[in-house]
């Protein structure tokens, strides 16, 4: 089986708190990326300012073969900031469980609903290849979740990420969730986990034994909290354990370990170990 | 570790949860020699040799974990059983520990479950040291193995694949009650503090959380000899640590938006950083704390400023320079 790694590592790794990239470390490690064979990089948020803007046009620049994501919320604004980035992967979020849509929000599920069609349809009017993002499904309902897949699927979008964005899902649990999903899903799925209770890397290994085929990493897990499932780890799982296909060059990740690891390094420790 | 340090550490890991502690016969010597007297949460590690059981038995031990490996599975030899007999002798308790069960199957391990009952085996330790088991393949084959065996089953996994929390709960889904474990997973096992949290957060048995937990653990640790890393589940300092704007908006607006389990939960507390990923919520919540107040038109300025600092200096902002930059703005 061929899965489909998307690396995170510069927009929700660098979301860990406290880290920043600089811009020559964004490009460094897209092009690492790149080569170490990733499916796809999801390189930043270009809402968050023209600071980042202007990084994440030259990453876009660099003509990677990898695509190149811009993460939107499904607002005009995001969009418009990521178009003028030069990007044609576009990814939009919408939360979808009650607690988000009611405390965070404030919205209906229609509401959700139609904000993420119209999104959908501002990006695709600029000719962009959209993929959709359900933030905290894991403590959603999952009819709800098959809602958006089909709305996301009938406005032209190509996959749709399932968010265990407070790391609450055990492995056992993903497994059969996602067995039943992958039956029913009007779009392919793409599974990212955070690890908050140490197990990203189970979660995402069981989401793709129960048939989802894209999993969502960063380099060495870093990740907001106790971050994210980690490409290393990951791709050594699905390789040694089952012998899956990911396109990931396994010799070429020591050196993006490395260079992660580097730019994770702040200012301080530099001048301290300096 | 000095024999002392060991006592020292070990009472403080029996304040957190009921557990028993796996030692061989050399650290048994060494505590007994420092002091230790209570041995009644202590189980030797022995092999399949009646001398070995003799001796833990003799060094005041009741209970015995007795190793099989390699072909003295497939086939019983004279010195297994010499050992299960005179640990039956001496009234001693075992545990029987199948090496690289995983590679077995199950009608092999219940060949053995004869023992089990002509020996009074209390226990058989289920083994996936090469972690060759992903959580789905543990629960059944553990599933698979109790369905066989009158006695209880312990798991026994290891970190090689980054699956040993997984595996414990695949484990403790399929009904086992014993998980080799240590704190902070050092040497490669599950760790204690994750298979606690999510045995009770995720699987909602009802475990008990000891108070400061994550305090405890990092002290543990400490005299391992480890540090804890900052975004370590369930013990790291900065797991609950939050920069990014939609986050800070939503912790502030109800914490479990973004965290799976309060800090106080397990003794740590929450952080909001000031950085490139900050946003408007995250400025105003930081200035109140501060105590400063500021026109709401100006935030978004100083927000602009925050961001470039934060990307200039490649660091978070200190207070002091946020305050230093809400002035530049104010004036």
């Amino acid at each position: 089986m061929k899965i489909k790694i998307v690396d995170t590592t510069l927009r929700d790794g660098e979301q860990a708190a406290g880290l920043v990239f600089s811009k020559e470390e964004k490009l460094m490690i897209a092009k690492t990326l790149d080569q170490v064979g990733v499916f796809a990089i999801e390189a930043g948020t270009p809402a968050m300012g023209s600071e980042e803007q202007s990084i994440l046009k030259g990453i876009v620049d660099a003509n990677l073969s990898a695509r190149v994501i811009a993460w939107n919320r499904a607002v005009r604004q995001d969009i418009v900031a990521s178009v003028h980035c030069g990007f044609s992967f576009i990814h939009i979020s919408v939360p979808v469980s009650d607690l988000h849509l009611h405390y965070k929000l404030r919205a209906t599920r229609e509401a959700v609903l139609q904000q993420l069609s119209d999104s959908i349809a501002f990006a695709r009017s600029f000719g962009c290849r959209i993929s959709v993002g359900t933030e905290d499904t894991s403590r959603a309902d999952e009819q709800f979740f098959l809602q958006v897949a089909d709305a996301a699927a009938r406005m032209g979008a190509e996959y749709i990420r399932y968010s265990d964005t407070v790391g609450c899902m055990e492995p056992l649990q993903t497994y059969d969730v996602m067995r039943r999903l992958t039956k029913s899903c009007a779009l392919p799925i793409e599974i990212h986990v955070h690890n908050d209770f140490g197990l990203a890397t189970a979660n995402t290994i069981a989401a793709i034994q129960a048939g989802v085929e894209m999993a969502s990493v960063t380099v060495s897990g870093i990740g907001e909290r106790a971050g994210n499932a980690s490409l290393e780890q990951v791709v050594y799982v699905l390789t040694k354990l089952y012998g899956h296909e990911t396109g990931i060059d396994r010799n070429l990740l020591p050196d993006l370990t490395r260079l992660v690891a580097q730019a994770c390094r702040s200012e301080e420790e530099v001048i301290l170990s300096g | 570790m000095s024999s002392s340090e060991f006592i020292e550490v070990k009472r403080k890991i029996a304040i957190l949860a009921k557990v028993v502690f796996d030692l061989n016969l050399q650290a048994l010597r060494a505590i007994l020699k420092a002091g230790t007297e209570e041995l009644g949460d202590i189980r030797v590690c022995i092999g399949p040799d009646a001398r070995q059981v003799k001796q833990a038995h003799q060094l005041g031990s009741r209970y015995v974990k007795i190793t099989l490996a390699g072909k003295a599975v497939e086939k019983l030899s004279a010195p297994v059983l010499a050992a299960l007999s005179q640990a039956r002798t001496v009234e001693m308790a075992v545990a029987l520990h199948i090496a690289g069960s995983c590679y077995y199957s199950t009608s092999s391990i219940c060949s053995l479950r004869h023992l089990v009952t002509e020996y009074g085996i209390s226990s058989i330790v289920f083994d996936d040291k090469h972690s060759t088991l992903d959580p789905m393949l543990t629960y059944e084959s553990l599933v698979s193995l109790q369905q066989q065996i009158s006695c209880p089953v312990e798991y026994y996994g290891r970190n090689g694949m980054g699956l040993a929390t997984g595996n414990a709960l695949g484990a403790i889904k399929s009904g086992v009650r014993h998980i080799a474990v240590s704190v902070g997973g050092v040497d490669g096992y599950p760790a204690f503090e994750e298979v606690l949290m999510g045995g009770w957060f995720l699987l909602k048995f009802p475990l008990i959380v000891p108070p400061n937990m994550a305090a405890s653990c990092e002290e543990i640790l400490r005299c391992a000899g480890q540090r804890v890393q900052p975004a370590k589940p369930i013990i790291g300092c900065n797991i609950f640590a939050h920069e990014s704007g939609i986050h800070v908006d939503g912790v502030s607006k109800k914490s479990d938006l973004y965290e799976p389990f309060t800090p106080e939960t397990v003794g740590l507390s929450r952080k909001i950083i000031i950085g490139k990923h900050s946003g408007k919520a995250a400025i105003e919540l930081k200035l109140k704390e501060l105590n400063i107040s500021i026109q709401p038109t100006a935030i978004m300025q100083v927000l602009e400023k925050v961001r470039d600092l934060a990307v200039w200096q490649k660091a978070p902002l200190s207070d002091r320079q946020l305050q230093k930059l809400v002035h530049e703005v104010a004036s």
